[in-house]
């Protein structure tokens, strides 16, 4: 069963892009389809933004800018690094399971 | 196209929150028909959410305990009428069909008192109040839509929407199931420390209270507090990683 306050997959992402430092959303946009190839569209960005900001995870940085930047949180730091284990884990289990066959 | 033309697609909350950047963002974008159902299917989604939202909590229930009371007022207003005044038209046009079912009278009578009742329940219990997340040091708290004290190094005040708390949280929501009063004003002599897990001193109507963020709301919930916000505050610093 999923976690309800886990981010999904977009929040995810974008954690991930800010783990390099703040970003605006076109910034980010482009940096996900750099590092994951995956284009989000606007609507879904800002969803996961929002949401992800409601959570703590990321929060907005000042700027005189209409393209408002975000950084990532403590919070989002840990729930990210959590996350990477998590992944890192079930890799390694696939990755031994592949190497049986 | 105008891309703004969208950001009207979305609920006023939410437009004005993210409009201004939504709205650059989006005159970034070539426009396409990806981008517009994109666009669309998210406003269409934060409509829904913010719909939710405002059916839930307190103030949620009792609309929806009003909404549900309507067919109630009826249904009583036509026995009124019919064996008090002696109008019988519309409660016999009512009970004609339905005679066989007549509990769904007694539903439509009772319903609306138990959702009362419900509501009074959910909000006792709900959370009081919660430690945020949100800043570098970890700190600002919320009840509800109420935000109770700002951030101590004032991050969170640009950083935290203080929405419902009807999700789950894993920044350790103080909450108590007794019927426990609303927290109302919170001390918080030191935000916290720049150490990986922030910490906090509380000044509660009892006692001084010295504690992880992680743990001291859960001692907080056990006392009323007092007092407002007081200085001064350990220098903010990014919590290594």
């Amino acid at each position: 069963v999923r976690d309800p306050g886990a981010p999904s997959e977009a929040g995810m992402l974008i954690l991930m892009s800010l783990a390099t430092g703040p970003k605006h959303g076109y910034a980010m946009m482009t940096d996900i389809k750099a590092f994951a190839d995956t284009r989000l569209g606007p609507g879904t960005l800002y969803t996961a933004l929002a949401r992800l900001e409601e959570d703590g995870l990321i929060a907005p940085v000042a700027s005189d800018d209409r393209r408002r930047p975000y950084r990532i949180t403590p919070s989002g730091l840990m729930t990210l690094r959590a996350r990477a284990d998590s992944l890192r884990r079930l890799a390694s289990v696939a990755t031994k399971r592949l190497a049986t066959r | 196209m105008n891309p703004s033309r969208f950001i009207g697609l979305y609920p006023a909350q939410w437009r004005e929150r993210y409009g201004t950047e939504f709205s650059a963002h989006l005159e970034e974008l070539p426009m396409s028909p990806s981008v517009v159902l994109d666009v669309v299917v998210a406003a269409i989604g934060a409509r829904r959410s913010y719909v939710r939202r405002r059916f839930t909590g307190a103030d949620g229930n009792a609309l929806l305990a009003l909404i549900v009371m309507v067919p109630s007022i009826v249904v009583v207003l036509a026995f009124a009428l019919k064996f008090k005044v002696g109008v019988a038209g519309l409660f016999d046009a009512m009970s004609g069909p339905a005679q066989g079912i007549a509990i769904v009278h007694y539903c439509l009578v009772f319903a609306p008192w138990l959702s009362l009742a419900l509501s009074r329940s959910r909000t006792a219990s709900r959370s009081v109040g919660q430690i945020v997340h949100a800043c570098p040091t970890g700190c600002g708290l919320r009840d509800g839509t109420r935000k109770l004290a700002p951030c101590p190094t004032g991050h969170a005040e640009s950083g935290v929407s203080y929405g419902p708390t009807s999700r789950a949280d894993t920044s350790a929501p103080f909450s108590s199931r007794r019927k426990a009063a609303p927290l109302r004003r919170v001390t918080i002599q030191h935000g916290c420390s720049s150490s990986a897990e922030p910490r906090m001193v509380v000044q509660t109507n009892s006692a001084l209270m010295t504690g992880s963020a992680g743990v001291l709301p859960r001692a907080i919930a056990a006392d009323s507090l007092i007092g407002g916000y007081e200085g001064p505050l350990l220098q903010p610093r990014v919590a290594s990683s």
